[in-house]
């Protein structure tokens, strides 16, 4: 092996592409190697805080924005906040998130136990590759959404305003939605069309209904460029898929059965659901209980 | 002797070339792997010369390093083997073998695999104690006592968990 003289070479830029991959809290413990590591904490391009680790006398929203403020570079490349509090103040957050945006971010991963609104400009950022919402009413109600750059999203629960959201979206490739259930949309009226997506994946797409087998699909999906399905606890039989053509693997957990439904219905629903993939290569199907197919 | 043809274009997909390590161990890869190192791309491109000397890459980094670049060069293999590759590629390496990768991937401008080894490397870092960072990145402590106590005073939140604490 060479000299260890080399290893002590490790430029400032490899060293803060190391510490990137750490939660902020930990970069920031670095500082306490050696006085050349005492700010290289704030040279690293991504920032990732979580409550839920913190538990001194110094307030979170401090911590927050003493990082922030010590920045010693203008860009934030990524930029993740776990702020269960529901005491957390929504001038604090949009802050914070008004200044990784101004700072273009390109990876934002927010997951908040109660907010407002979030800041417009997060719906117009030009820069922004990958989003994560992790609450509940995360689009807002109006206001104009163009985010030329975003190819991954992923939000919990689904409102009004994914239609709007999707059409602001002109290169998205993924799509994960988490986590819908009933009351969070109106029922006959949601769309997922995309015809950039090619990875979609829907996690406990619930809907709790006793009526409407004979009726409208309570999900238009309309995906044309899918090439990866995966749907996971849902009531396929609101669901009405457009042609697949271009499908190449789905994976379908079936354990929707719901006792409350008519059982030849049922089947007869998610028959309907299978035949719209029938193009695909790879079909992965497995079941908690006993779905006849 | 080189045979005229092995420069000549009807065997242009299957050029290779050859790269030296700074402890002079030579190893033979196709361009198609080499090219996938942005740096030695650029010094393809620049020179005819088909031997590359690399000062300060040493002969078992370098091995690892060409086993990557063939394996993602390779267009018979999935992307799904390749990102399994990739995992088992980093794997129950020693911290000081993943040092010297971070090192020549940087230098090599492999971008990917550099991103693979600095989060396998801040992985092995988290709860870890602060003697052990200091010792394997071979960092010597310059900080007076004092200051380190006023480091501590000042950014107390930070250490609260005893992550990165010391002994």
């Amino acid at each position: 092996m060479p000299s260890v003289d080399r290893i002590s070479s490790l430029t400032d830029g490899v060293l803060c592409h190391i510490l990137s991959f750490l939660p902020t809290k930990i970069s920031v413990a670095t500082s306490i190697l050696a006085r050349r590591w005492r700010f290289l904490w704030a040279y690293v391009p991504s920032l990732d805080f979580d409550c839920r680790n913190h538990d001194t006398d110094t307030k979170f929203a401090h911590i927050v924005n003493r990082v922030l403020l010590l920045r010693g570079v203008q860009s934030i490349i990524t930029f993740r906040l776990r702020y269960d509090d529901i005491d957390c103040s929504e001038y604090e957050l949009d802050t914070w998130i008004a200044t990784a945006i101004l700072r273009n971010v390109q990876k934002l991963d927010l997951c908040l136990a109660y907010f407002g609104e979030l800041p417009q400009c997060l719906f117009t950022c030009k820069t922004l590759v990958d989003l994560r919402l992790h609450f509940r009413n995360c689009i807002p109600s109006n206001g104009v959404v163009s985010l030329p750059s975003l190819k991954k999203l992923h939000i919990y629960g689904v409102e009004n305003g994914l239609r709007r959201m999707l059409s602001g979206c002109l290169v998205l490739e993924e799509l994960i939605i988490d986590q819908i259930d009933e009351d969070d949309l109106d029922f006959y009226d949601v769309i997922i069309s995309s015809p950039t997506i090619t990875r979609l994946i829907m996690i406990s797409f619930q809907i709790y209904s006793d009526e409407s087998y004979s009726h409208e699909y309570g999900v238009k999906i309309n995906v044309p460029a899918l090439r990866y399905l995966q749907v996971y606890d849902c009531s396929y039989e609101h669901m009405l898929l457009s042609p697949l053509t271009s499908l190449i693997e789905a994976e379908i957990y079936l354990n929707t059965y719901s006792m409350e439904v008519d059982y030849s219905i049922y089947t007869r629903c998610m028959f309907k659901f299978l035949d719209s993939l029938c193009n695909v290569k790879c079909l992965k199907l497995s079941s908690s209980d006993e779905v006849c197919i | 002797m080189v045979t005229t043809d092995e420069k000549g274009p009807l065997t242009a997909k299957k050029k290779s070339v050859i790269i030296r390590s700074c402890d002079g161990d030579e190893f033979l890869v196709s361009e198609s792997a080499a090219v996938l190192s942005t740096s030695l791309k650029k010094i393809l491109e620049e020179k005819e010369d088909r031997l590359i000397h690399l000062s300060d890459i040493d002969n078992k980094t370098l091995a690892m390093v060409i086993a990557y670049l063939s394996t993602h060069a390779d267009d018979g293999l999935s992307d799904d083997l390749k990102r399994s590759f990739d995992q088992e590629f980093v794997s129950g390496k020693e911290f000081d073998v993943l040092k010297y990768l971070v090192l020549a991937t940087d230098t090599l401008q492999v971008t990917c695999l550099c991103y693979t080894v600095a989060k396998k490397m801040a992985d092995i870092m988290k709860n870890k104690l602060v003697e052990w960072v200091r010792r394997e990145f071979d960092i010597q402590n310059d900080y007076t006592p004092e200051a380190e106590a006023e480091i501590r005073r000042l950014d107390a939140w930070a250490w609260d968990d005893r992550q990165l604490e010391d002994d």
